[in-house]
């Protein structure tokens, strides 16, 4: 399982992914590059029907907003297959990063990472 | 500062209008709001034009000068483009009233308008989809839709709304459309039609819960209070406004059940109009989304948090309810013409308050309220309007 490469306020303590200019949390601006393990739940999530015209191949596919007990958020999408049943709290994983992007999964799900999708 | 009036107001009929070009929809409702007012061109002092897409819609940009050229503006007319996503008009009445509040223009002419049927659907939901992060959000697949059904998820498991308070909306805004001869759709939609349809834009919003795809134009003329009287015989004033922002994407808020740039605007405009949620007797809310207006009108502090959907459901908000909420029809009946949309809720409140509202009229309206919400709520105008 990939961490998740976040930016860390030396000050404060707050997390931040992607990496931002300065600590909205406390205004400093010193941060540092760390990483965590990508375990997070699941904060909300859609399937996408209606994707953008780049993307129509992969559709359907599933978004997800993904909160980290770290309190703060990534956003991604569902590794495929899915699982049959998705619901608000469940517990999810990075898979893999791929052109920059998160995708989670869940841990007793079997994912092959080479395939050529997602 | 000086306070403004709106003195005239003017829009297209909305739709989709092939034959008609941007500039013809644009020169359209500005003269028809002049022609309101009684005025010339040549007494406008300012000119915004509010839009969001022209470049890619009909490859047009700058605007402002375009149409004031065609409009025949005098030569010392400052033409400003407002871009702020869905909430350019808000944001370009904004500056209208602050260009009166100045004494920089005695005379303001703000026109919206948006001609979006050129492209596919898919390329619509591109263009509209980079009012999101692009790198961030977009590349990894968001469109509009799919945030706002993020938001609708997390409101269904935070406060228990249902698909029947999402519809609730659909089907109160399809009623309210039917009344309005502008609107794009008009026909009657019910409970039953709304909750067996199976086009899934992304889950849980299918295609009623989504505006329209519109062209189409709006637009208000606004001058100093003082001199109000002498070009309307019912002018409405303007008593409160308020703009505010939120963090840009999704991920980086707290929660997603509320939208903290709606709950800035209104706090500013109603403690500069010394009013409350309860003194408003109509509204015209962004309703992009099903989703959205449920979560308006709690976060405007009309209903208590969670309770939208209920509400909306028990006919609180429709026509000759305790508040109406879009008697327009909406950006789900009367459509989205995007850049058009915040100019328009001003001019459907001002026909409110003149009690020139026909059959959509909410009986004796006196103070209205405006919400026009940018992108996925990085952006809100709140106005207050009141007839004198």
């Amino acid at each position: 399982m990939p961490g998740v490469k976040v930016m860390s306020c030396v000050l404060c303590g707050h997390f931040y992914s992607p990496p931002v200019y300065f600590c909205s949390s406390c205004r400093s601006k010193k941060l540092v590059e760390t990483e965590i393990p990508g375990k997070g739940v699941l904060y909300t999530y859609t399937t996408v029907t209606v994707p953008i015209p780049t993307l129509k191949k992969e559709a359907p596919y599933i978004l997800v907003i993904v909160e980290f007990k770290e309190d703060f958020k990534i956003t991604g999408r569902l590794m495929k297959p899915f699982p049959e049943s998705i619901a608000i709290g469940d517990r999810v994983e990075l898979i893999e990063i791929r052109d920059g992007i998160y995708f989670f999964g869940y841990a007793n799900n079997e994912y092959q990472k080479d395939e050529i999708h997602p | 500062m000086k306070k403004a009036s709106v003195i005239g107001i003017g829009k297209t009929k909305y739709g989709v209008f092939k034959e008609k070009t941007i500039l013809d929809l644009a020169v359209e409702a500005g003269e028809k709001a002049l022609e309101d007012t009684g005025i010339s061109a040549e007494e406008v002092d300012a000119f915004y034009l509010a839009n969001y897409g022209g470049s890619e819609f009909v490859n047009q940009n700058y605007l402002a000068p375009f149409v004031g050229t065609a409009l025949g503006l005098r030569r010392d007319v400052p033409c400003i483009h407002i871009e702020n996503a869905c909430a350019s008009g808000g944001s370009a009445v904004r500056e209208g009233i602050l260009a009166i509040g100045s004494g920089s223009a005695k005379m303001v002419l703000v026109v919206g308008v948006e001609k979006m049927n050129t492209v596919t659907i898919s390329k619509v939901t591109e263009i509209l989809a980079k009012a999101q992060d692009w790198d961030n959000e977009v590349k990894v697949g968001y469109t509009f839709p799919s945030a706002f059904a993020m938001m609708a998820r997390r409101h269904i498991y935070q406060y228990g709304t249902t698909r029947q308070h999402l519809a609730a909306v659909t089907v109160k805004n399809h009623s309210n459309g039917l009344k309005n001869p502008d609107a794009h759709i008009r026909k009657c939609v019910n409970m039953e039609m709304v909750l067996e349809d199976k086009r899934v834009i992304a889950d849980p919003l299918h295609l009623y819960d989504c505006s329209l795809i519109t062209d189409g134009a709006s637009a208000v003329v606004l001058s100093e209070k003082s001199i109000a009287k002498s070009f309307s015989k019912k002018p409405v004033d303007v008593i409160g406004f308020g703009q505010a922002n939120d963090l840009y994407a999704l991920f980086q808020r707290e929660d997603l059940t509320k939208l903290d740039a709606t709950i800035e605007a209104s706090k500013m405009a109603f403690m500069m109009a010394g009013k409350e949620p309860i003194d408003i007797d109509v509204l015209e809310v962004h309703d992009c989304f099903t989703i959205a207006e449920i979560i308006a009108i709690e976060d405007l502090g009309f209903v208590p948090k969670g309770y939208g959907g209920p509400c909306t459901l028990d006919g609180i908000t429709s026509l000759g309810g305790k508040f109406a909420v879009n008697p327009s029809g909406g950006l789900k009946a009367k459509g989205h013409p995007v850049g058009a949309t915040g100019v328009d809720q001003i001019t459907e409140i001002t026909l409110q308050l003149r009690g020139e509202a026909g059959r959509r009229q909410v009986k004796n309206a006196e103070i209205g309220l405006t919400h026009n919400l940018g992108g996925t709520g990085a952006t809100c105008v709140v106005h207050i309007l009141e007839r004198r």
